[in-house]
């Protein structure tokens, strides 16, 4: 009787069995559907171009200053903020500023990012946010690599 | 009727990945597409859609597809394929589990199999899992003996309760020693399973 606990029995059963599933996977069957090699590697081909397309969306250029509207996909959210002393980050703000830095605007919020430090500080009518992200965080239109995202086994 | 867009104009064209890819598929598709087949029970369309994603699968995890020995990427890729199906048969509703073991499903328990079922072809062996026992079995069974799967691996994965999945693994089974025992009689003896 089979009841699926190990015994000598039921492992010659499960050796026999598997066999024959090794014999399937490696034989044509005369039942077996044509393979069509050409057509499957069009299909594949076209589905890779198209993934290709996407990929090769040319990201924003760094350091061109451009004003974000609310009808664009919006960058992540800053992941480091915090609220600090609305004059030091004022006189920051200004600092990136003149020291080349981008000016962005994004609803109340408007925010100098310098492209050599990365930093970004963000001004709102409420108060003064600063907050140390990365350029590839504040890169808005480029998506990250695919190969980076999807390294994961 | 328009002409044909000129390939290199294509995005990516010239991309490694594609170059790449497009001669694995040549080399390897074919069993890809066999593999899929045997785990999808015949479903044509299942194992062509399973064999396209095991490439696509390649290109999204280049890094690691790259890295592969050229010996390895086939059974990498057969590997993708037959998970897709597997997984297609995941169960959406999991019944109770009723954790009962089924007594004396086999009257036939103590005869040796061994010959029996070493007597079976592919070919013969294939026909009776797509028509003769139901398709339930027949996934179960796959999972058994191909997969190497527990019985509660099984049955969590079919949301079925184990009972039923020794159930089901007898009725395959059982198919099987008929089969071995039509096969292994003299030809002038053998029943209507062609």
């Amino acid at each position: 009787m089979y009841h699926g606990d190990p015994c000598p029995e039921d492992q010659a059963t499960d050796t026999a069995m598997a066999a024959l599933y090794r014999q399937l996977d490696n034989h044509d069957l005369s039942t077996d559907t044509p393979f069509d090699a050409q057509a499957g590697l069009q299909r594949l081909t076209d589905r890779i171009h198209h993934e290709l397309g996407q990929e090769s969306q040319p990201p924003a250029p760094p350091g061109h200053p451009r004003t974000l509207t609310g009808q664009e996909p919006a960058s992540p959210g800053p992941r480091r903020l915090r609220y600090s002393s609305r004059w030091v980050d004022l006189i920051a703000f200004l600092a990136v500023l003149a020291l080349g830095g981008v000016l962005i605007t994004l609803g109340r919020f408007t925010a100098a990012y310098s492209v050599t430090t990365g930093v970004t500080i963000a001004v709102a009518l409420h108060g003064v946010w600063t907050g140390l992200r990365s350029p590839k965080e504040t890169q808005v239109a480029g998506k990250p690599g695919r190969d980076g995202d999807e390294d994961a086994p | 009727m328009s002409p044909a867009p000129d390939p290199a104009s294509r995005p990516g064209s010239g991309d490694p990945r594609l170059e790449v890819i497009s001669q694995a598929y040549l080399a390897h598709a074919h069993a890809v597409r066999r593999h899929a087949a045997r785990a999808a029970l015949g479903d044509d369309q299942a194992a062509e859609d399973a064999t396209q994603e095991a490439f696509m699968e390649a290109f999204r995890n280049w890094p690691k597809f790259r890295q592969l020995p050229p010996g390895q990427r086939r059974a990498w890729l057969c590997a993708r394929a037959r998970w897709r199906v597997i997984d297609s048969w995941r169960a959406t509703r999991v019944e109770h589990p009723a954790d009962v073991l089924p007594d004396h499903l086999d009257p036939r328990a103590d005869e040796d199999d061994d010959d029996v079922l070493a007597a079976i072809t592919a070919d013969r062996f294939w026909k009776v899992i797509t028509t003769a026992v139901p398709r339930r079995a027949a996934c179960a069974a796959y999972l058994k003996w191909h997969e190497d799967w527990t019985m509660t691996g099984i049955a969590n994965h079919l949301g079925i309760d184990r009972a039923t999945v020794l159930r089901d693994i007898n009725v395959v089974l059982d198919a099987a020693r008929q089969l071995g025992y039509e096969t292994g009689l003299p030809a002038d003896n053998k029943g209507g399973m062609a």
